[in-house]
């Protein structure tokens, strides 16, 4: 068991925790309601099990769950993007990979287990993403929040000032 | 640039064609109101001229107001009122303003979120309702200069006939304003209100308007 994944701290290949598990559950850990959209979390396992073979991933349940957080892919704590059907509760087998030490490669294939336990399938959606090494990982966001920043400058400018600009128009013509 | 592009795909596509469509309406609007004064035997302005007068103002409100009207109301209506089956609503247990948690306010916001989200005081009370204060008071201001504009128009078209002009607060009063509003919030309700209900049983692969394609039509609040 390796524990303390998502500390940003290199690793060697062999150590790369295969399986990382995720579950998508409702934020107040009420029994399950379909909560997806801006609604769902994900849990991420602190636990999780080494793989033998780490190009095949593999769900290892649930393991011990320490915290929730939004479902999103940080440089340093790979969470991922969860959906959540109203039958389903879908947990994410997400396999590490490491390219070096600058790049770290996520690939998640997902499983879908019936609520009740049981069938599975899988489903829909495979996600692939790379993520930067976490020093980069930090001037990137940076550099996104920026981005997004414009936009909201733009928008706001353009708004405020087409309504600057026709109210003095119907005051003065 | 290419990753500001990438990252601002959606934004940028809207402020392009908003733009493009906006200089569009200044020339047919310039045509169009070029052509009604020849018809009255008066001389043709240029476009500057146009862009400044109340008839263009007039018009470019009254289409600003009803949108930010229209996303206002959804935003606050959406709080309380559900419509099950509808990827546009919350799910039916999820009325109203939802606790802390659910929120992410306080000491559960997360470590990258909103200072004031974080800070537990007035200014969490004012974050976390400024979606809708400021599409309010957006809505509020471009009505207001909507009612200018159209107000000028309006004793324009008195001054033409020889009528009596009428006082702004009067102008609030009469019908030529309250058509020009309700044609419009007409619209703008009919569309938001076929957007709940036909996400009930229509769908767009890809879109998060839209439900996933094989998602059951009693399934509500999913995102495609």
């Amino acid at each position: 068991v390796l524990t303390g994944f998502g500390d940003g701290r290199p690793r060697s290949r062999d150590r790369w925790p295969a399986v990382v598990p995720l579950v998508c559950r409702p934020p107040d850990s009420s029994p399950y309601r379909d909560r997806c959209a801006a609604a769902w979390t994900c849990a991420r396992a602190r636990e999780v099990r080494a793989s033998t073979n780490p190009s095949s991933p593999r769900l290892s349940g649930e393991g011990r769950l320490t915290h929730w957080e939004m479902g999103e892919v940080k440089p340093s704590q790979p969470t991922a993007k969860c959906r959540c059907g109203s039958s389903f509760t879908r947990a994410t087998a997400e396999t590490e990979r490491g390219r070096g030490n600058s790049q770290r490669r996520y690939e998640r294939g997902a499983t879908c287990k019936e609520s009740s336990g049981g069938r599975r399938e899988r489903c829909p959606l495979t996600v692939r993403r790379t993520c930067p090494h976490p020093e980069q990982g930090r001037s990137a966001s940076r550099r996104t929040h920026r981005n997004v920043r414009t936009m909201f400058v733009v928008y706001s400018v353009m708004i405020v000032g087409g309504i600057v600009f026709f109210v003095t128009v119907g005051f003065t013509q | 640039m290419r990753r500001f592009v990438r990252e601002n795909g959606l934004s940028l596509f809207f402020a392009t064609i908003f733009l493009a469509t906006l200089v569009g309406q200044t020339f047919a609007g310039q045509h169009n109101f070029n052509a009604e004064r020849v018809a009255h035997g008066q001389e043709t302005i240029s476009w500057w001229h146009y862009v400044r007068t109340p008839s263009f103002g007039g018009a470019v409100m009254e289409n600003w107001q009803s949108e930010f009207l229209q996303f206002s109301l959804f935003i606050a209506a959406t709080i309380w009122l559900v419509q099950k089956g509808s990827n546009e609503s919350k799910a039916l247990g999820d009325s109203g303003l939802e606790s802390d948690e659910q929120q992410q306010v306080g000491s559960h916001t997360p470590s990258r979120g909103a200072r004031w989200a974080k800070a537990d005081d007035f200014r969490t009370r004012i974050y976390e309702n400024s979606l809708l204060i400021v599409m309010t008071l957006i809505f509020l201001a471009t009505w207001f200069g909507q009612s200018l504009n159209n107000w000028r128009v309006f004793n324009a078209e008195q001054a033409t006939h020889g009528a009596a002009s009428v006082s702004w607060g009067r102008y609030l009063l009469n019908p030529d304003f309250w058509e020009k509003t309700l044609q419009n919030w007409q619209s703008e309700f009919l569309a938001v209100g076929t957007m709940v209900v036909f996400t009930i049983y229509l769908r767009q692969r890809g879109s998060p308007e839209s439900k996933p394609v094989g998602a059951p039509h009693d399934e509500t609040a999913t995102s495609g």
